[in-house]
């Protein structure tokens, strides 16, 4: 459905007189009805594949098609959750979500009806006329992406959205999210640098290297959700994810030389390893 | 009752502070202020009769003056309010309303226009370095003696702070209140009329502040050079050759009072409303 063909991004600093690279050669195609996550560290251009995909700009090399039709420009046909909180602050939430309705030309009875209907959807019943200073983050995040559910995109777009949050909430939203998603199957492009988050959300996680962005590995996941962090499959998956970011990813300044995956420098996130079935640890 | 002897025993508990005393405190220290005013002066008075012999005009003496003048006394052939109208309606609104139109519409432009912004900044920051009173001669060249050379001189020194406000107001509109309005296929007018205006407004208004400021203070100067036998600086360069320096101290007195209403009443309440707005936080 969405697809990138041998897509590079290039970024040029005139001042400087230099360019880098921040996508090489990323090829990948998002089925109808899949959940897809790409992770990978911080600079390796996965903000980029949202931006270029949301049509916010042009890839340097290649194509980017949904349906078959090439992309040029940002349309509500794929809707984007922001990283940043993107509300209008002079609006309230209703009003936000209207607006998006109100931009795609529905009448103010049908911007009023479907604006309250995909409120409640995200939980925010009652929070009608609370303006975005108001609301927590959490919050905020959530009537983003009810103004991005209203426009019905056929495809959603999600940068890191819960990565301005503290963990509890990104965990709690996460599971909003996938309830949210389990009603309709949207197919679901996400942005993440977590793991976990990604393992608990995706039918598939792609998994980009370093700058520059190329894709290092290709995670299939079928495991039922919601997923418990203890499985074994889950433990299983997240070590073989983190091996793989390790060994694309790990700082330069590694202690072992020898042993790319060092054992003694354990991520925060592996501290689960030590399960009792796990074999590997 | 003080917190440390609430009911702590609860999760929540009842507390009203007395808002009239807070009131109270808030007013007795700008009267403070208002004390401190009227010491320096009385301060300045005994110090010029003990050192130079010569008079000073007192805080009572002038407040006497300032009564005879507001019931109906005479200065220079016209009454006080005469004098006032003239400097406030016919010459400082006609040139502040002119600034405060032009300098939006080109502001705006040159926000949204980079090529327009690297053409007229440079000048706008050269005319804003300009002293008022460097204007006369060209005010006298351009309009010979009379009214329009004091609107021209109150117009170009409230121009150039509009202009710079603006285009900074527009400018710094987050980036991604535009995304989302492009994601969800605002036309550009929208775009502009119902995201770039809005959030640009508490920059305009500041802008509008300082023009007001920069257009009083000028105004009064043009008048005693530029004079045309009307208008309160007219009246403080007669006062000064006549050596009726009371009349000259009622004509300051009038000028600094209903700056300070402007600045503290009109403007106070625009910025509140367009910042309360804004609140993002």
């Amino acid at each position: 459905m969405l697809k990138l063909e041998h897509v590079y991004k290039a970024y040029v600093d005139r001042l400087a007189g230099k360019g880098v690279v921040a996508l090489q050669d990323v090829s990948f195609e998002v089925r109808r009805n899949e959940f897809v996550c790409i992770v990978g560290p911080s600079g390796c251009g996965k903000s980029s594949i949202i931006h270029l995909a949301a049509g916010f700009m042009g890839p340097t090399r290649g194509r980017i098609t949904l349906d078959g039709e090439e992309i040029r420009g940002p349309s509500p046909d794929r809707g984007v959750v922001f990283q940043e909180f993107s509300l209008l602050p002079w609006k309230s939430a209703l009003e936000n979500v209207m607006w998006g309705l109100e931009i795609r030309g529905r009448s103010r009875q049908e911007q009023v009806r479907i604006a309250k209907e995909y409120l409640d959807l995200v939980g925010l019943k009652g929070f009608d006329h609370a303006r975005p200073h108001e609301l927590s983050g959490g919050m905020k995040q959530k009537v983003a992406i009810a103004r991005t559910l209203a426009l019905d995109p056929a495809v959603l777009l999600m940068d890191e959205p819960f990565s301005n949050l503290d963990e509890q909430t990104r965990n709690r939203l996460d599971i909003e999210l996938l309830g949210l998603w389990e009603r309709d199957r949207k197919t679901v492009v996400f942005v993440t640098h977590c793991i976990e988050e990604a393992i608990s959300l995706a039918d598939r996680i792609i998994l980009l290297t370093a700058r520059p962005g190329r894709i290092q590995k290709e995670f299939r996941i079928d495991t039922p959700r919601p997923r418990s962090i203890f499985s074994d499959e889950v433990i299983r998956l997240h070590q073989e994810v983190l091996a793989n970011f390790m060994l694309c990813c790990a700082p330069q300044t590694a202690p072992a030389a020898s042993d790319p995956i060092p054992r003694d420098r354990v991520l925060p996130g592996a501290t689960r390893n030590h399960h009792p079935t796990s074999k590997e640890s | 009752m003080p917190i440390r002897e609430q009911d702590l025993s609860k999760p929540e508990f009842e507390y009203r502070e007395s808002r009239s005393l807070a009131l109270a405190w808030g007013a007795a220290r700008n009267l403070l202020a208002l004390g401190l005013i009227i010491a320096v002066w009385y301060g300045l008075v005994f110090y010029v009769s003990w050192s130079r012999g010569t008079e000073f005009p007192s805080p009572v003496q002038c407040a006497g003056r300032l009564l005879a003048l507001l019931q109906g006394g005479k200065l220079y052939g016209y009454t006080l309010g005469q004098h006032f109208i003239s400097s406030f309606l016919r010459r400082w609104l006609l040139g502040y309303a002119l600034a405060v139109v032009c300098g939006v519409l080109v502001g705006l432009l040159v926000g949204v226009s980079r090529p327009c912004r690297d053409v007229v900044m440079p000048l706008a920051y050269m005319v804003q370095l300009i002293p008022g009173l460097a204007w006369i001669p060209i005010a006298l060249l351009l309009f010979g003696i009379g009214n329009t050379a004091t609107v021209f001189m109150i117009f170009v020194t409230a121009l150039a702070p509009i202009i710079i406000n603006t285009s900074g107001g527009i400018q710094g509109v987050p980036g991604i209140y535009l995304r989302a309005a492009r994601m969800m296929g605002a036309s550009w007018p929208r775009v502009f009329f119902q995201v770039m205006l809005p959030a640009s407004l508490p920059s305009v208004v500041n802008g509008l502040r300082i023009g007001f400021a920069n257009g009083w203070r000028v105004l009064i100067a043009a008048e005693m050079v530029v004079g045309i036998g009307l208008g309160l600086g007219y009246a403080i360069i007669q006062a000064r050759w006549s050596l009726d320096f009371e009349a000259a101290f009622v004509c300051i007195a009038v000028i600094c009072i209903v700056g300070l209403l402007f600045e503290k009443v009109v403007f106070a309440a625009l910025e509140r409303r367009v910042t309360r707005r804004m609140r993002d936080e």
